[in-house]
């Protein structure tokens, strides 16, 4: 029942927080006016698809858009995010230098207009354009340097504190012994420079997250620990309106640098069972709605809905993963291979609707070095059975394994498949489904010989993906469930995240793909799509990559 | 009376003292590690080792619940590590309205199923009798989620009577279908519980001393019967007091009633332990109060039970 929730939820969690994204098909980034929406939206063919695609003289502004979130996002604070339901509504209301495009793939520039690296890609200038918080002053240099020190700040315990700790004189502020970020430069009010201890690609991407938007030290200061109630940000929407665990309405920011949002106002419900959501969008209650496995093909053949289903590829990547430090899959690498080709995972895409593509390498299409995207897994039992010969197993394993997951439904129904094809040549599994805590230690501590697994990328770009998942120094919680070790990979991940040359760190992602298919600790299964559905008048709509849709281009056309 | 309560009143500290000890203790030993979940998925050890001294997860667990004493008799509920707002504010906010959805469903389940089983008692063995029989049974076997939803969709969805879920303040026509839902269990199981104590009181010989005194039926059944049937009634409606504020979850969540248990769900989903611990802490202590009323109640009905 709960489970595509716990499912959002989750990857919000590894998501930290997210991100501002407008809305897909619009092309203008910049300029005046939420801008360019009108006609955008092809709707559904593409593979980000755009809800809504409406015969109308172009956007209209007024109006409330209702949708929802499964909790009560509590606050605000971009030091204090963490959730899905926080991240989902966050990126509405906070910004930072940079925000994600359209498709929630990759950076376009945010309130810095734009940014350079030095030569040797450690010093990075931000150049600020004139946009106001919601109230009224205008954002400085100065307030980006207060914001990134109190993220940083101990005191402070933010969930992203991690993400600038490649800023310079970051260790000395964190433990005490400096007073600022000595990395955090003001040039002047609309200069902001910022020094990394080594060249590293990946910050600018980081700098998306909601978690690393910029606050004014005057609210941050009149209203302590309240503040995440009351957040006075830069983003195109202002908090309004908010009944704890009831809703929360966000109202358009006037001032807004781009121009104010088409709607007045988005009210978000907090409505937690998703089988609720979907009669609230059947009464005509509720605007968008995740659509739930049983009303499914209900409501993707229903005509009227036609133009209204939005889909998005996720910066996500499923996948069972063998203990590298564990027999006998460690260093049986047949025995791996034989796992792999046993895997029918076209029919586990069939039993989740086709919301899910194949993935045979660790990156989503889309992202910095991805290849075309696959279209048939590498299922061959007969090759499989081979491999188990190869492997020494020719008559199967004799022990059998239990397989951790989180007790999503979907995870328990996907393992069942997996189940039934890997007992065909040979290896007995058995699913052990536990509480998301649980499964968290077990995974992190290496109490498994095969486990499933997921990442989500936490910013938008493809070093989210290879550095937690495959560098041995994040052995353990901190990503690299498999315990991978191969210190050519950690090499080429270091030398891509070093490099500002994006060909140059494309190709050395394929190289790391190819290297990791050899040695294969992780045997890939699939990509999450989501899919949305909205009342026919909303357009432009479009749910995101990393599943924080923002509602500044969105418009009603009733 | 007074003295009874006060009495009865003193004998809780020792209960709840016992209960915060107990709910300390299984909240931590809920997997996972609370450091490590604040501090974020990828962040390094040094963060989290930071935020547990910070937040003084690295002291022992008898110094912990020390400090959690010591807070709580302050009238300090610690802070959410979500909110980083005091815990104590955030219940007050949640709890009322579980209260208001458990007290509506209660009163009306009182009125209805009392009023039904006693009408049944009186005509025992009539078709109406078996009706509500049935009625009781059905009422306590309905699965509430699948009753909850067709609710949802025939006066929601289908005619468009009601809202779906919701909350707007109260006692409005959001409360209707939440408190149906409840109230049908509560209903058939009052109906079946005050038929039989009607049974039993009916043969009695006070009653047919009534009757013989030539007293109208309507005032011996609501003058003499009723008050000597309402024990069993009473010690019902404390359990199913108890039953409606803890376990009202399924139905805060499908109809999206802002209450304590789809917080405390929450907490616990996002292990924000200081709200967990006093959702369970609250949701406790006044169980223990709601029981405690219920024997005064018993007293006030019963003057032998204060002397006990």
């Amino acid at each position: 029942m709960l489970h595509s929730v716990k499912t959002r939820l989750f990857a919000a969690a590894l998501c930290g927080a997210m991100l501002l994204t407008t809305a897909c098909g619009g092309s203008a980034a910049g300029g005046t006016g939420p801008a360019a929406a009108s006609g955008a939206g092809n709707a559904s063919t593409a593979s980000s698809g755009t809800a809504g695609t409406g015969e109308t003289d172009g956007p209209k502004y007024g109006g409330t858009l209702t949708t929802y979130t499964s909790a009560d996002p509590k606050s605000f604070d971009p030091a204090a995010l963490s959730a899905w339901d926080q991240t989902i509504v966050a990126a509405n209301i906070l910004e930072g230098l940079v925000r994600l495009n359209p498709e929630g793939n990759t950076i376009e520039p945010g309130i810095a207009k734009s940014w350079e690296p030095s030569e040797d890609g450690t010093v990075w200038t931000f150049h600020l354009r004139d946009a106001k918080f919601h109230n009224g002053r205008v954002v400085t240099a100065q307030d980006f340097k207060y914001s990134f020190e109190r993220v940083a700040n101990p005191q402070t315990a933010s969930p992203a504190a991690w993400m600038l700790n490649k800023l310079q004189g970051f260790a000395e502020y964190t433990a005490g012994s400096a007073s600022e970020i000595s990395g955090i430069k003001v040039v002047d009010d609309h200069t902001l420079e910022l020094t990394l201890t080594e060249s590293y690609a990946p910050f600018v991407s980081m700098l998306s997250s909601a978690a690393l938007a910029v606050v004014p030290q005057e609210a941050v200061e009149e209203f302590g620990d309240d503040f995440g109630q009351h957040v006075v940000a830069a983003g195109p929407f202002t908090v309004g309106q908010w009944n704890f665990n009831q809703d929360l309405t966000i109202n358009a920011f006037e001032d807004y640098w781009a121009g104010r949002p088409y709607l007045d106002s988005v009210k978000f419900k907090v409505i937690n069972d998703e089988n609720t959501r979907i009669v609230e969008f059947d009464a005509g209650t509720l605007d968008v709605a995740w659509i739930t496995p049983a009303h499914y093909d209900r409501l993707t053949s229903d005509p009227r809905y036609a133009n209204s289903i939005g889909r998005a590829d996720t910066l996500h990547t499923s996948f069972l993963m063998f203990n590298m430090e564990k027999e006998p899959f460690a260093s049986n690498k047949a025995l791996r291979e034989a796992v792999l080709y046993a895997l029918d995972t076209q029919a586990v895409i069939d039993m989740l609707q086709a919301r899910a593509s194949v993935a045979n390498v660790l990156l989503p299409s889309g992202m910095l070095g991805s290849g075309d995207p696959a279209t048939t897994p590498p299922y061959d039992v007969e090759k499989a059975k081979a491999k188990m010969a190869e492997a020494g197993y020719a008559d199967g394993l004799p022990q059998a394994f239990e397989v951790i997951t989180p007790a999503w439904n979907n995870n328990i129904k996907i393992l069942e498949i997996y189940q039934q094809n890997l007992k065909e040549i040979g290896i007995n599994i058995e699913i052990k489904a536990l509480e998301n805590s649980a499964y968290n230690e077990a995974r992190d501590s290496g109490q498994f010989e095969i486990a499933w697994g997921n990442i989500v990328a936490t910013y938008p770009d493809s070093d989210a993906m290879f550095y937690p998942l495959l560098h041995s120094d994040n052995i353990g919680a901190a990503g690299n469930y498999a315990r991978y070790s191969n210190p050519e990979v950690d090499a080429l991940i270091e030398q891509a995240r070093a490099s500002t040359d994006d060909n140059e760190r494309a190709s050395l992602y394929q190289q790391i793909e190819q290297l990791v298919l050899e040695d294969l600790p992780y045997t890939y299964l699939t990509h999450n799509i989501y899919v949305d559905i909205c009342q026919p008048f909303v357009q432009d709509y479009c749910p995101s990559a990393l599943d924080v849709s923002t509602y500044h281009r969105v418009w009603l056309d009733k | 009376m007074p003295r009874y309560i006060v009495r009865r009143l003193l004998a809780l500290i020792p209960v709840i003292l016992g209960l915060t000890l107990v709910i300390f203790l299984l909240v931590n030993v809920i997997p996972g590690d609370t450091a490590r979940l604040i501090a974020g998925e990828y962040a390094d050890e040094a963060t989290v080792e930071q935020i547990r001294t910070t937040m003084g997860l690295d002291k022992p667990i008898l110094v912990q619940y020390g400090n959690y004493l010591l807070d709580l008799v302050q009238g300090d509920l610690g802070r959410s590590y979500q909110t980083h707002r005091p815990v104590l504010e955030e219940i007050l906010t949640v709890f009322p309205k579980t209260i208001q959805l458990a007290v509506t469903t209660e009163v009306i389940s009182i009125v209805v199923g009392l009023f039904l089983g006693m009408s049944a008692a009186v005509r025992r063995g009539s078709l109406f009798d078996r009706g509500i029989t049935m009625f009781g049974v059905l009422g306590l076997s309905i699965p509430q989620f699948w009753f909850a939803l067709i609710l949802q969709l025939v006066l929601a969805v289908k005619f468009g009577w009601l809202p779906p879920s919701g909350y707007q303040g109260g006692f409005d026509i959001y409360i209707i279908l939440p408190a149906i839902t409840l109230g049908i269990p509560s209903a058939g199981m009052m109906a079946r519980i005050s038929r039989s104590a009607f049974l039993e009181v009916l043969p009695q010989n006070y009653i047919r001393t009534a009757r013989a005194k030539g007293l109208q039926e309507k005032s011996v059944i609501w003058k003499h019967a009723l008050k000597n049937a309402l024990i069993p009634v009473l010690s019902l409606v404390g359990t199913d007091m108890s039953r409606l504020l803890t376990g009202t979850m399924i139905v805060e969540s499908v109809f999206s009633w802002p209450g304590i248990g789809k917080y405390g769900y929450d907490a616990l989903f996002y292990k924000d332990m200081p709200a967990l611990q006093a959702t369970v802490l609250v949701l406790a202590v006044s169980i223990c109060l709601v029981n405690l009323a219920v024997d005064v109640l018993y007293a006030a009905a019963d003057p032998r039970v204060r002397y006990h």
